[in-house]
């Protein structure tokens, strides 16, 4: 009797001290990895890498935030030659054609283009920093390395040309640029001068292209990494900005090294594949991305069936389409009358209808972005060569570009500032929805003017002038930021 | 509609080019979309199954001792049938249809040993325990649209595969605990406790914690000086005790974690910019006193309770804001310290009692008050939402640009200016006491203050009964005077930026002439921004009087009754949410504690009747 009382006991102190496992308690995620493990291989660096190519393109906090593809369109809206045609039509990203979304520090969307370019930044730093002591071959350290730094480089570059005042090459730049992150923390940084932002930025890039060179890029989705002629690109549009033409001229025709121009046939393909020649780079997309109602496509394209492509279809500024020649493929990217375009079921069909850019189909938003072509780099080397005087120099760049798009073109004989007149016509037809229109009127320190401009409606403009040099060229810091980094000072209101 | 063969179909606002005169719906009710045709061919079946198991056996031994081994399980499985049409709405035209579903197992496991000894009126209650407590969450979603054939939804039936993710979650618990209960005679009660627990959303070194509380009662009415013929309960009661909390924080708090982003076909991670390593994140702790008693006069006529409690919040865990420019987004964090006191008091009074006729009713009242008394170094404040965390602050006071009102000149919105000497946007008001005062029509100038709070004065409930013969009726009334609320939905209302959409009859008291005296700014498209900006212009009086409920019954007399065998039956009519009053007409504002409305169901009024009968 005492035994089963006694074992009985044991059995119950056993039972009682029988505390769980020591790992009871260790609990990890399915949908994630520990931070470290990003640095544990090349192999995981690549990947991590490929994540920097991904939310390139990912979709953010709303519809319509859908990476870089999105930041193009906003940055195009603030200029003259994207219409909203239909006064009763969506109002879908309405605050950037009224140049609100900018200077409202509550502005959603002012946030995310915020976070969108740090997030990168961030990234890239704990790639940069790290990859030098990260086990796998030399080879494969340099490239990511290389392309981490041009993402860094990129990443500042367009912050400051937004946040910061505009570069003005022969004076010292001093003034207040944007915070420059060269290494992770979680404490607020101030401004660094916009001469410091871009001094970096070169340097940056100038270490990117020496890591990249010689580096073929392969795999589905090859042209989302940055390459030596990516890197170049990069360069051409710094040092444009900076109004550095030599600079821009060389590297802009670096970039374009060993890149055709595309046909006619593929220039009305709808500029939705990274398979099409001429980009350089762009992101790709693939079906399970679940593009929706957010991505590139669902905010620019002519087919897409989304609320806002069938109620607000975009149009181009009728006095640019007017003025382009008969004989250019581009003229053909847009409809006068709406008819030829494939609008979705029940999509209104307008006046200088866009149909440049088609995506999967009405039902799927899905489409490669664009992030890069050759015909910009022929664009800028035109411009910088023009601007530099070498008016021979221009004409032959602009030539050896508008004589694919038109058969019936002749070289240019324009010279001094009617042929600076016909390289920015040429960019703003080229490159419309792909996000050049507002800085390149900030680096030229031209005035936001849409008078004139007949399909343009004052009721959802809302604003046809902004001066040159005015406050509004300075994008706000947005209120969150403002809230947690006490070292960052406002621009002026 | 009907088409040219008479069949009906959708009018979906698109009909501009079709003929027949009739225009594209504007926006508010945008081409292509149709509420009721959506809801109709669209289809939506949520099902959720819950059971679970339980389980308990006891051992006794030795006379005073007994074992308990416990072992529960409850399971959860939730499945989410989705389908979109193909002629109007978010799947038109493919057509698309996505199956999510999850099941959850929470398994939990204890072993305690309790003694229990009585000897000369001392009472003695002994609780030794270990508990382990364990989640299993799994999730899987799939999501395909390009429909095949009509009237099947099950994804065989669509052609691409838009999204497919599954997850395991895990979540666990581990406690070891005890307490003692003393009791002298039934005058005089001591408890204590003791216990230690750790927890997965910590990290190894940091997720025990150790937590215990002490308590005493002395039931005053019982000692032999307190013989009072018309004192039923006199009971003295005080206790203090800690618990730790691990709430408002993921399963992984305190894990750095990169998320999968694959690049097309390419494996691909990315920074989570809300999971940064923090290993000293740890417990929260409530520390509460509270100090009160409970009493019952004139056999019940009146009785009630009336309490003081300090509650203390020790290393409140959050999702802490950080730099955008930093990459992060938040961090969890153990941040703010504050004091939550005040008191609560309940009374029932039957100020009639007779045979034929009872009125009696019951009032509860309450107060609050919350102070931040300390912030860790390394986050002396922080903005979240409508709020600033701070040293001396509430964490229920807003933090909000301050309205100053319209200017009459030409309809502005105006706001305290923060930077007065900047000269976009300023105005100079001469105020009613003759001085000048620094305004701005720019939000982004609009100085930050503090003001005023979500707490009200005092919040509580009134529930009279009264009776009368076989009638009684009854009713629950609940109340808070004092307190702001921040109405977002009144904001969205007035907010005038687009074309189309609805708006609060407010707006016609909109400025429209110079000189218009009003608290509403012009309509003005191209100002919304600054004019509708969030500020302290959408509060407003949180006092509310809420009629719950309204009950009238009715049981008849038995002698009516007996001679069919029923020995009772009863009729009642009633009605719940019967009327809500608040400072704005519609305005709910018992939502949420934060005090900002949103968008939800009002409470449905419900008006019933019935009888009951028993044989």
């Amino acid at each position: 009797m005492k035994i089963t009382k006694y074992s009985f006991l044991a059995l119950i102190v056993a039972l009682f001290f029988s505390a769980c496992e020591k790992e009871f308690l260790d609990t990890f995620p399915t949908t994630a990895v520990a931070a470290t493990d990003a640095l544990a291989s090349t192999q995981n660096a690549y990947a991590a890498l490929n994540g920097m190519h991904r939310i390139m393109y990912t979709q953010y906090d709303a519809q319509g935030q859908a990476g870089e593809g999105s930041n193009n369109i906003f940055r195009d809206l603030m200029g003259e030659d994207i219409v909203y045609p239909l006064a009763s039509g969506s109002t879908g990203l309405i605050g950037f054609l009224r140049w609100q979304s900018h200077r409202n520090v509550n502005d959603g969307f002012l946030r995310y283009m915020y976070r969108f370019y740090y997030r990168l930044i961030s990234n890239a730093n704990v790639l940069i920093n790290g990859i030098d002591a990260t086990p796998g071959p030399e080879a494969d350290r340099k490239i990511i390395k290389g392309q981490a730094l041009a993402y860094r480089a990129w990443a500042h570059f367009q912050l400051v040309q937004l946040w910061g005042k505009r570069y003005n090459a022969g004076s010292p730049n001093t003034q207040e640029g944007v915070p420059l992150l060269l290494s992770n923390t979680l404490e607020g940084q101030a401004r660094t001068s916009v001469e410091e932002v871009y001094t970096q930025i070169n340097k940056d890039l100038d270490e990117a292209i020496t890591l990249l060179a010689g580096y073929t890029r392969a795999g589905t989705a090859a042209k989302s990494n940055i390459n030596v002629n990516v890197a170049q690109g990069f360069k051409a549009r710094v040092a444009l900005t900076q109004q550095n033409w030599a600079a821009a001229a060389t590297a802009a025709a670096a970039s374009r090294q060993g890149v055709a121009l595309m046909d006619t046939t593929a220039y009305v393909a709808g500029f939705n594949t990274v398979n099409n020649p001429e980009w350089i780079w762009g992101s790709r997309q693939i079906d399970d991305h679940n593009t929706f109602f957010y991505s590139y496509f669902a905010y620019i394209s002519a087919n897409f069936n989304s609320t806002v492509l069938r109620t607000q279809p975009r149009a181009i500024n009728a006095t640019l389409w007017e003025a382009i020649s008969a004989s250019d493929v581009r003229k053909k990217l847009w409809d006068k009358t709406g008819a030829t375009v494939p609008v979705p079921p029940g999509g209104a069909r307008v006046p200088y209808q866009n149909k440049k850019f088609l995506s999967q189909s009405s039902s799927s938003s899905v489409g490669d972005v664009p992030l890069m072509r050759a015909a910009e780099m022929y664009l800028i080397e035109a411009e910088a060569k023009a601007r530099s005087g070498d008016n021979a120099g221009a004409q032959a760049a602009l030539f050896a570009l508008v004589k694919v798009r038109d058969r019936k073109a002749v070289q240019s004989t324009n010279t001094g500032q009617a042929l600076i007149d016909e390289i920015m016509f040429n960019r703003r037809i080229e490159l419309w929805g792909e996000g050049f229109r507002f800085t390149d009127l900030k680096r030229l320190n031209l005035p936001l003017n849409r008078n004139g401009i007949p399909n343009h409606l004052t009721a959802l403009i809302t604003v046809r002038d902004i001066p040159a040099g005015d406050p509004q060229w300075e994008w706000l810091f947005p209120q969150d930021e403002l809230n947690t980094n006490k070292a960052i000072v406002q621009n002026p209101l | 509609m009907l088409d040219a063969n008479g069949q009906r179909f959708w009018d979906l606002g698109n009909l501009g080019s079709s003929g027949l005169g009739i225009p594209n719906r504007p926006s508010g009710g945008f081409a292509g979309r149709h509420t009721l045709a959506e809801t109709t061919l669209n289809s939506q079946l949520f099902t959720r199954t819950v059971a679970s198991v339980r389980s308990s056996t006891d051992l006794f031994f030795l006379k005073n001792f007994k074992f308990t081994n416990n072992a529960s399980a409850d399971f959860q499985y939730q499945q989410n049938n989705n389908f979109e049409n193909t002629v109007v709405g978010d799947g038109a035209p493919a057509g698309r249809s996505r199956r999510q579903v999850s099941s959850s197992v929470g398994l939990i496991l204890s072993q305690l040993l309790n003694f229990n000894k009585e000897f000369g009126g001392h009472g003695v209650d002994l609780l030794a325990g270990h508990e382990s407590y364990n989640q299993r969450d799994n999730d899987l979603n799939g999501f395909k649209q390009g429909l095949s054939l009509s009237g099947n939804t099950e994804l065989n039936n669509f052609t691409t595969i838009n999204s497919l993710t599954s997850a395991l979650d895990r979540y666990t618990i581990e406690s070891y605990f005890s307490r003692a209960n003393y009791n002298y005679r039934g005058k005089y009660i001591l408890t204590g406790s003791l216990r230690r627990d750790g927890n997965s959303r910590f990290a190894s070194e940091s997720r025990w914690g150790t937590f215990w509380s002490a308590g005493a009662g002395w039931n005053i009415d019982k000692e032999k000086f307190l013989e009072l013929n018309w004192l039923d309960q006199l009971k003295l009661r005080s206790s203090y005790g800690v618990v730790g909390v691990a709430d408002g924080i993921g399963f992984y708090a305190y894990q750095g974690l990169y998320g999968f982003a694959n690049n097309a076909n390419e494996p691909g991670i990315v920074q989570s910019q809300t999971a940064f390593l923090n290993r000293e994140l740890s417990w929260e702790t409530n520390e509460q006193f509270d100090i009160g008693f409970d009493f019952s006069l004139f056999k019940g006529r009146i009785s009630g309770s009336f309490e003081y409690y300090n509650r203390l919040s020790r290393d409140l865990l959050f999702e802490v804001p950080q730099p955008l420019s930093s990459g992060a987004l938040t961090v969890n964090q153990n941040t703010a310290t504050m004091v939550n006191k005040g008191i609560e008091a309940n009374l029932d009074i039957e100020f009639i009692r007779s045979s034929d006729f009872v009125f009696s009713t019951n009032i509860n009242v309450s107060t609050v008050n919350n102070e931040i008394t300390k912030m860790p170094e390394t986050v002396p404040e922080f903005v979240t939402g409508t709020k600033k965390y701070s040293v001396g602050a509430s964490i229920f006071e807003y933090w909000l640009r301050t309205y100053y009102g319209v200017d009459p000149s030409d309809g502005a919105a105006l706001y305290v200016s923060a930077n007065k000497t900047s000269a976009t946007g300023r105005r100079f008001i001469t105020n009613s006491a003759g001085g000048i005062d620094t305004v701005t029509t720019l939000i982004a100038n609009g100085k930050f203050e503090y003001n005023g709070s979500v707490i009200p004065d005092l919040y509580g409930s009134l529930a009279p009964t009264i009776t009368f013969k076989g009638f009684t009726l009854s009713g629950l009334l609940t109340f808070q005077l004092g307190g702001l609320t921040y109405d977002g939905l009144y904001q969205s209302l007035m907010s005038t930026s687009n074309y189309g959409g609805a708006l609060h009859t407010d707006i016609l008291k909109r400025w429209q002439n110079e000189g218009d005296v009003t608290d509403v700014p012009r309509m003005d498209a191209g100002r919304g921004a600054d004019f509708n900006a969030t500020s302290s212009r959408w509060l407003i009086d949180a006092s509310f009087l809420n009629i719950r409920n309204i009950n009238l019954s009715y049981s008849l007399p038995k002698g009516l009754i007996s001679k069919w065998k029923i020995s009772g039956a009863q009729v009642f009519v009633g009605a719940e949410n019967v009327a809500f009053f608040s400072k704005r007409k519609g305005m709910n504002n018992q939502q949420a504690f934060s005090g900002v409305t949103s968008n939800a169901y009002p409470p449905a009024r419900v008006i019933s009747g019935g009888f009951t009968l028993n044989f």
